[in-house]
């Protein structure tokens, strides 16, 4: 199908019209005009049909944007460090009462430590 | 040969397809934008709906540890226990028998604790001293030793002097 025969029939010479000829060409070219308009609406349609369609389908999509997060609760991180401190505690209880046993160190030394600096402890 | 008639109906069919056309695409366009409005809408809707269930999370999580949170804040110093603090471990320290002085504090900023480093010197016993080590190593707060200096003679009755540099998290208020 050449569709720019649609558009160009009026440039077809008198004398073929005057023959007859473009009453066949006249119908033909109608119905081809007709048949392309018809597409073409078709088409947008569908276009915007389908956008619409697209539109809805994300409504049972949409997810909201959360301003605030919500920190995961990590109870089991949470026991842990309460049991150490627990545990911490009694043994700082104990050796201030003089229950747990003493480190003895019977040589002569001179000693200097410096644990890895952390700026910030967690 | 186009008749007159013929020229009426197109012109007819014309307006009535261009008509048509117009409202067509009037009516797709309304239902675009209004589906475009909705849209926009329910996302607002969705962003509320989930603001309140991440607030009802967070109350609920915040209710549910409210006791381990008061546990948890006896560990941690505050600026106002930091005098308390400072006036038990002396206590403790005379307890185990050494003497003990506070050299220097030093806070800093933090972004989530505020660090107070502090320096003691600690004199006495071998033995004492390393017992009063083992004290700050065990402090029940959040604390660590991060530089230690001892000094010492020979046998376990000599004077022994340590220096102690702690690093404690205070809990911003």
């Amino acid at each position: 199908m050449n569709l720019l025969f649609l558009f160009t029939w009026h440039r077809q010479p008198r004398s073929l019209k005057r023959k007859g000829r473009n009453v066949y060409d006249s119908s033909r070219r109608h119905w081809w005009l007709g048949l392309f308009v018809f597409g073409v609406v078709v088409f947008l349609g569908s276009a915007v049909l389908a956008q619409m369609y697209f539109i809805q389908e994300s409504f049972d999509q949409l997810e909201g944007i959360k301003e605030t997060s919500v920190p995961q609760y990590q109870e089991q991180l949470v026991n842990d460090v309460l049991k150490l401190y627990e545990v911490r505690q009694a043994r700082y209880n104990e050796i201030i009462s003089g229950g747990a046993a003493p480190i003895v160190v019977d040589t002569a030394t001179s000693m200097n430590l410096i644990a890895t600096t952390t700026e910030e402890m967690p | 040969m186009i008749t007159k008639h013929a020229k009426r109906m197109c012109i007819t069919a014309s307006i009535v397809f261009l008509v048509t056309l117009a409202l067509f695409v009037l009516a797709s366009w309304y239902l675009y934008t209004e589906s475009n409005r909705l849209y926009s809408r329910s996302q607002l809707v969705a962003n509320h709906l989930a603001q309140r269930q991440a607030q009802f999370e967070l109350t609920q999580i915040l209710d549910a540890t409210t006791l381990k949170r008061e546990a948890l804040r006896n560990y941690i110093l505050t600026e106002v226990g930091v005098i308390d603090f400072l006036s038990n471990i002396e206590a403790d320290a005379t307890k185990i028998g050494v003497k003990l002085k506070t050299d220097s504090l030093k806070p800093t900023t933090g972004k989530v604790y505020d660090i107070l480093t502090v320096q003691f010197t600690i004199v006495g016993t071998k033995t004492a001293v390393n017992t009063m080590l083992q004290a700050l190593e065990t402090l029940p707060y959040q604390s660590h030793i991060n530089r230690l200096s001892i000094t010492t003679g020979d046998g376990i009755e000599t004077v022994t002097t340590g220096v102690v540099e702690l690093v404690i998290s205070l809990l911003k208020s």
